[in-house]
């Protein structure tokens, strides 16, 4: 590989580690991204080396790597040399086919130093990525949410974010995942506060409006005494009562409820007087009729009547 | 009317020398307060009765007199007796008497009588009846009409009978009336 490809993979690598940078990610991408804005210097330091060492190549005659690796670009992906350079994995641009019997293979002894390890630096294609940033910057959302919540029912302590430990690289979230859990807490209490709509009505349950004049409860007329049982029950006029073979009990017929007394008459404010009926009577008649006539007692003296009056 | 009429003049005397009332036939009379026989009544009970029946006699003797015995009063026609009764009653100053004939039932009645006393009155009608007529009779109150009393007269146990009924209430004309059933 001549020095200008390497500078060209190198720079394609670039390319692409800032493009990952810029694209809309978390929290932590953005420290990253941040980061990288950062590590820019590291990697200018770098670019001025590559195109030292170029320099270099270009005076220094071609030699050969006189190693069993010489068609080896690099050792195997995701080993770390001493010096801390990770080498990519092998691209189609950079796998030559076995094939291909002009292309020479030059290994360069020298090495490019390129501190990772500058916090800065923008991790390579191995997939870590500095998570406990994005925590960091996490907590002061969590904590400007949580404040308020904390009076009222205290956070559980499964949910605080442990630090990870150290040998132990931590995955990033996923771009989707991160969310402001304090966030969802403080809208699930103003859920509970304030209802963000109507609730819907119940099921079953539908109150009438109120009328203006309640109109009377009108008693409804008795049915004929055909439908009403002892069993309190109501039976259908015209449908046959189950007879004792058929196992049921005939209900007893109840007569119907008396007819409530007619109204007592109203008293007229008239005043109370008699209606008179005069009798049609002829002016003369011969009512009596004597039979026979009255002892007279005609004493012709006084001695007579004495006598009279004595003997009674 | 057969008989008699009565003649009131020359019934009473009076002797302003002696001092005496006397009446036709020179008895003596003395001429007392009707309040005097009231108090009487108050004092005495049964005096006044007896009292009544004794003027009673003295009028009923003076008619009889005058008709000719007790004989000739009970054969004299009935108005000339009462004619003559009620003029000597009346004189005596009792009041003024007629007779009622209730079927045969005789009640005397006596107007503005002097002493408002049933005692006295019947007495002197019982009595003046008896010396008229030579029959003892026995008079029973019916009733008093305002200034009018009634007194039926007969024998002493019907007396005693009306005087029961008209005590018990009964109107003296159904006793009257019912007397006469019984006869009949």
């Amino acid at each position: 590989m001549t020095p200008k490809e390497k500078i060209a993979k190198l720079e394609s690598l670039l390319a692409r580690i800032k493009e990952r940078a810029r694209a809309p990610r978390t929290n932590g991408a953005t420290a990253i991204a941040t980061a990288f804005d950062e590590g820019e210097a590291s990697e200018v330091k770098a670019r001025a080396a590559v195109e030292e060492a170029a320099v270099h190549v270009e005076q220094a005659p071609p030699t050969v790597a006189a190693t069993p690796s010489a068609k080896t670009t690099s050792a195997p992906p995701g080993l770390v040399d001493g010096s801390g350079w990770s080498e990519p994995p092998p691209t189609q641009a950079d796998g030559m086919p076995d094939g291909m019997p002009d292309m020479d293979v030059e290994v360069s002894a020298e090495v490019v130093e390129i501190d990772i390890d500058d916090p800065g630096m923008m991790p390579a294609e191995s997939g870590a990525q500095p998570v406990a940033e994005h925590v960091a910057r996490a907590e002061p959302e969590l904590e400007v949410t949580s404040e308020e919540l904390l009076e009222a029912e205290p956070a559980p302590a499964a949910e605080q974010p442990t630090p990870p430990p150290a040998n132990e690289i931590v995955e990033p979230a996923p771009s989707s995942s991160p969310r402001p859990i304090a966030t969802e807490a403080a809208e699930t209490y103003e859920e509970e506060s304030a209802p963000r709509h109507t609730p819907p009505p119940e099921s079953g349950k539908q109150v009438a409006a109120p009328s203006v004049k309640p109109e009377p409860r009108k008693s409804s007329i008795p049915p004929p005494s055909e439908g009403h049982t002892l069993l309190g029950g109501w039976r259908e006029p015209g449908i046959a009562l189950p007879t004792r073979d058929e196992g049921h009990k005939v209900p007893v017929r109840v007569p119907p409820p008396p007819p409530p007394p007619p109204p007592p008459p109203v008293a007229a404010a008239q005043p109370f007087r008699p209606e008179v009926t005069k009798p049609e009577l002829p002016a003369e008649a011969n009512v009596a009729s004597f039979e026979g006539a009255a002892p007279a007692f005609a004493p012709a003296t006084f001695g007579e009547l004495l006598d009279a009056t004595l003997s009674l | 009317m057969a008989g008699p009429a009565f003649d009131p003049n020359g019934a009473v005397r009076f002797d302003m020398k002696t001092g005496a009332t006397s009446d036709a036939r020179g008895a003596r009379l003395v001429l007392v307060p009707a309040a005097a026989l009231e108090s009487l009544e108050r004092s005495t009970p049964g005096a006044l009765a007896h009292l009544g029946s004794e003027v009673g006699r003295g009028c009923g003797a003076r008619v009889a007199a005058r008709l000719g015995g007790e004989s000739a009063v009970r054969s004299a026609p009935l108005e000339v007796v009462v004619s003559h009764l009620a003029g000597e009653l009346a004189i005596a100053g009792l009041g003024v008497v007629h007779v009622e004939r209730w079927g045969r039932a005789l009640v005397v009645v006596v107007t503005n009588p002097a002493v408002a006393s049933d005692g006295f009155v019947g007495a002197a009608i019982a009595g003046a009846l008896h010396a008229a007529a030579g029959r003892e009779v026995a008079v029973a109150p019916l009733g008093k009409d305002g200034t009018t009393a009634r007194y039926f007269v007969g024998a002493s146990q019907t007396v005693t009978k009306v005087r029961s009924l008209v005590s018990q209430g009964k109107a003296w004309s159904d006793v009257l009336a019912s007397l006469q059933e019984k006869r009949s």
